[in-house]
């Protein structure tokens, strides 16, 4: 026997290496999950009305298709941004790749709360970017940019871009120059081998970054919270409320089932799509 | 053959270092022309020039008579096989072919027509909707050679195109390409390192040494007359005697080498004391030379059986080394280590100008008094 182990996958330590994790997810992660469910089915009484009140088409609809919206959106602009930011950075001269390197790190120091409350300070109806705009005359009162879905959708941005960045870059840079140089010889203009060669080549990363920024963003709480101001609640937030303000646990949990399932979709989506070979690289 | 692409005084210095010298070139229309040179002698930055991938520091490529230094590498018209071939991973074989046609805005019918003759004159039919990674090196170079022909492009760069490959199929290829050249007509302009390879293809080879053309001339000629040392150990090997006292007599240089007076016909200009002869024009035997041959005493060293033919290494009294090539079915009649003569016809000896024609030295000559030898191909499978 002691022979079999030693032939198979390894010894004793090996095995409870293996099993770690899988056992802190059953204890930590999966069997409260299951009380959440239970919750979402019991509480105030047993059956599916939370559900119902979530699916109905009332402020609860609204929420999430709320967060799908704002989820939506602030992944595209991040796309979009990231992209051009893994162009530039992955096609640069040495100088402008650690520049680059240095601005995409430095947010990662700085707690998203700071960085929430800094965006609030810029975009408030008295703060800096109104303050700046109204004393050089270039409107005459503030643009009520503070405390709304623009506020939330800046500061989600700001926050996922770095994100974002890794993967498109990371595919970017394995483009081999000399595809690119080929197509150029062969009579492409550079707008040409951009669109036809440079995108096609890059979309593998495109599509991670995306599917991994919008499950980000559809359980984005923090940032929502302070640049929404209560006005822009989304799932999290409102899953919060549920449970420490008008202890409705029932309906919380019902609200966190539905929006695991959401996240589940996506990413199960991407995964027959895609394939989990493009996540990885 | 006409002048077709011309190149006046092209240069090109990354930072300090030059990695060309004001190059002249003239490329003849429909030519089969190669750059040859040991890694680093500029030939592929001149390419680089020519395909319009690189600026040149200064001078002029002109085109029929057309300044075109200037011109952005996707309107040059100028085909291009890269080393390695870069080839779209994302299209088929037959999208690749056709990508130089539909940049260019040519209809999907005729796109379709001539990837189609292509793709019969490299020989890949039935691969057309493989991606190229589902095709071997050798096929994905044919996609690369017919991906660069399909517009009918007047110049055609190949950067090492067959240096990826295995033995045999790298000579196949040779054939192929050399057939391919034949039936388009197109002026091809090859890059390699490789002097067989260069030997086999060319209608002219220029070679590169330290960012300088050295010799440009039909294979033939740089094999039989090379302009200098560079080119004669670089193209083939080579035994390289250095006379002792060098003088004319008789439209002949003759000079003293281990006790033997050499002579070989005088060249124009100043007194070598160069004298080299060719392997395969060494005989290895027990008699001296006769009247209208020279030679020179050395021991048998080692014998290398290559099958076509044998190797013989010799070594004369003052050590330096000789190498001679003896065909198949002359049965080696000599024993290791046992005192021999080495003959050639006198007519077969060649003295090189030991002041180089290249601008700069090239290889520094060895220290050694008396004959070297080089093998410089070193590709024996």
């Amino acid at each position: 026997m002691a022979g079999a182990s030693r032939n198979g996958n390894g010894g004793l330590g090996t095995r409870a290496l293996l099993w770690t994790l899988p056992v802190l997810l059953l204890t930590l992660y999966v069997v409260p999950f299951a009380g959440v469910i239970s919750w979402s089915v019991t509480q105030p009484e047993v059956g599916f009305g939370q559900y119902w009140r979530i699916l109905s088409g009332g402020d609860m609809t609204n929420v999430f298709l709320r967060t799908l919206r704002i989820a939506v959106v602030s992944t595209a602009i991040t796309i979009l941004v990231g992209f051009c930011l893994s162009y530039y950075w992955v096609m640069g001269s040495r100088l402008r790749q650690t520049i680059l390197e240095v601005c995409i790190f430095i947010p990662f120091w700085i707690s998203v709360l700071v960085r929430a409350f800094g965006w609030l300070i810029i975009l408030r109806d008295n703060g800096l970017a109104n303050g700046f705009l109204m004393a050089t005359r270039l409107i005459s009162e503030p643009l009520g940019t503070g405390r709304n879905e623009f506020a939330v959708i800046v500061g989600m941005v700001h926050f996922m871009v770095p994100f974002s960045v890794f993967p498109m870059a990371t595919v970017m840079r394995k483009i081999d120059r000399r595809i690119l140089l080929a197509a150029h010889g062969l009579g492409a203009d550079p707008a040409t081998v951009f669109r036809k060669i440079f995108l096609p080549l890059s979309m593998p990363g495109v599509f991670a970054a995306f599917v991994m920024v919008l499950v980000f963003s559809v359980g984005f709480f923090v940032t929502p919270a302070i640049l929404g101001g209560g006005r822009v609640v989304m799932v999290a937030e409102a899953v919060f409320v549920q449970m420490f303000q008008t202890t409705n646990w029932g309906l919380g949990a019902a609200m966190s089932v539905v929006l695991l399932v959401l996240i589940g979709a996506i990413v199960g989506l991407a995964y027959r799509l895609l394939g989990l070979r493009s996540f990885v690289g | 053959m006409t002048s077709h692409i011309k190149m006046v005084g092209v240069s090109k210095a990354f930072g300090a270092f030059n990695a060309l010298n004001r190059i002249d070139l003239d490329i003849r229309r429909g030519e089969f022309l190669t750059f040859l040179g040991p890694s680093g002698s500029g030939k592929t930055t001149l390419l680089m020039i020519l395909a319009g991938f690189e600026k040149p520091s200064g001078g002029m490529v002109t085109k029929d008579g057309a300044d075109i230094t200037g011109v952005s590498a996707d309107r040059r018209n100028f085909g291009m096989v890269f080393q390695g071939y870069a080839l779209f991973p994302h299209m088929s074989v037959a999208d690749n072919i056709g990508f130089p046609l539909r940049v260019r805005g040519v209809d999907k019918r005729e796109r379709q027509a001539r990837v189609a003759d292509m793709v019969d004159l490299v020989g890949l039919a039935g691969h057309q909707s493989k991606r190229p990674q589902d095709l071997s090196g050798g096929q994905q170079q044919r996609v690369a050679l017919a991906r660069a022909l399909v517009f009918g492009p007047e110049l055609l760069l190949l950067d090492e195109p067959l240096s990826a490959l295995d033995k045999n199929l790298r000579e196949q290829l040779q054939f192929e390409l050399k057939e391919i050249h034949r039936k388009t007509g197109t002026t091809f302009v090859f890059v390699t390192h490789d002097q067989n390879e260069a030997l086999a293809l060319s209608d002219r080879i220029a070679i590169f040494n330290h960012g300088d053309i050295v010799q440009i001339d039909t294979p033939e000629r740089l094999y039989s007359a090379p302009c200098d040392r560079f080119t004669a150990e670089f193209l083939g090997s080579i035994n390289i005697f250095k006379l002792k006292n060098p003088r004319r007599q008789n439209g002949s240089i003759i000079g003293e080498f281990g006790g033997q007076v050499l002579s070989a016909p005088a060249l124009e200009g100043a007194i070598s004391s160069l004298l080299s002869v060719r392997p395969e024009f060494l005989d290895v035997r027990e008699a001296g030379p006769a009247s209208d041959e020279d030679g020179v005493r050395a021991v048998l060293r080692a014998q290398v059986y290559q099958g076509g033919s044998t190797i013989l290494k010799l070594a004369t009294a003052d050590g330096s080394e000789l190498i001679a090539m003896r065909a198949a079915g002359q049965a080696p009649c000599v024993e290791i280590d046992k005192p021999v003569w080495v003959t050639w016809p006198r007519l077969r000896g060649r003295l090189i100008p030991e002041n180089s024609l290249s601008r700069e030295v090239t290889e520094p000559l060895t220290t050694t008094m008396g004959g070297t030898w080089k093998i410089t191909s070193n590709r024996t499978a």
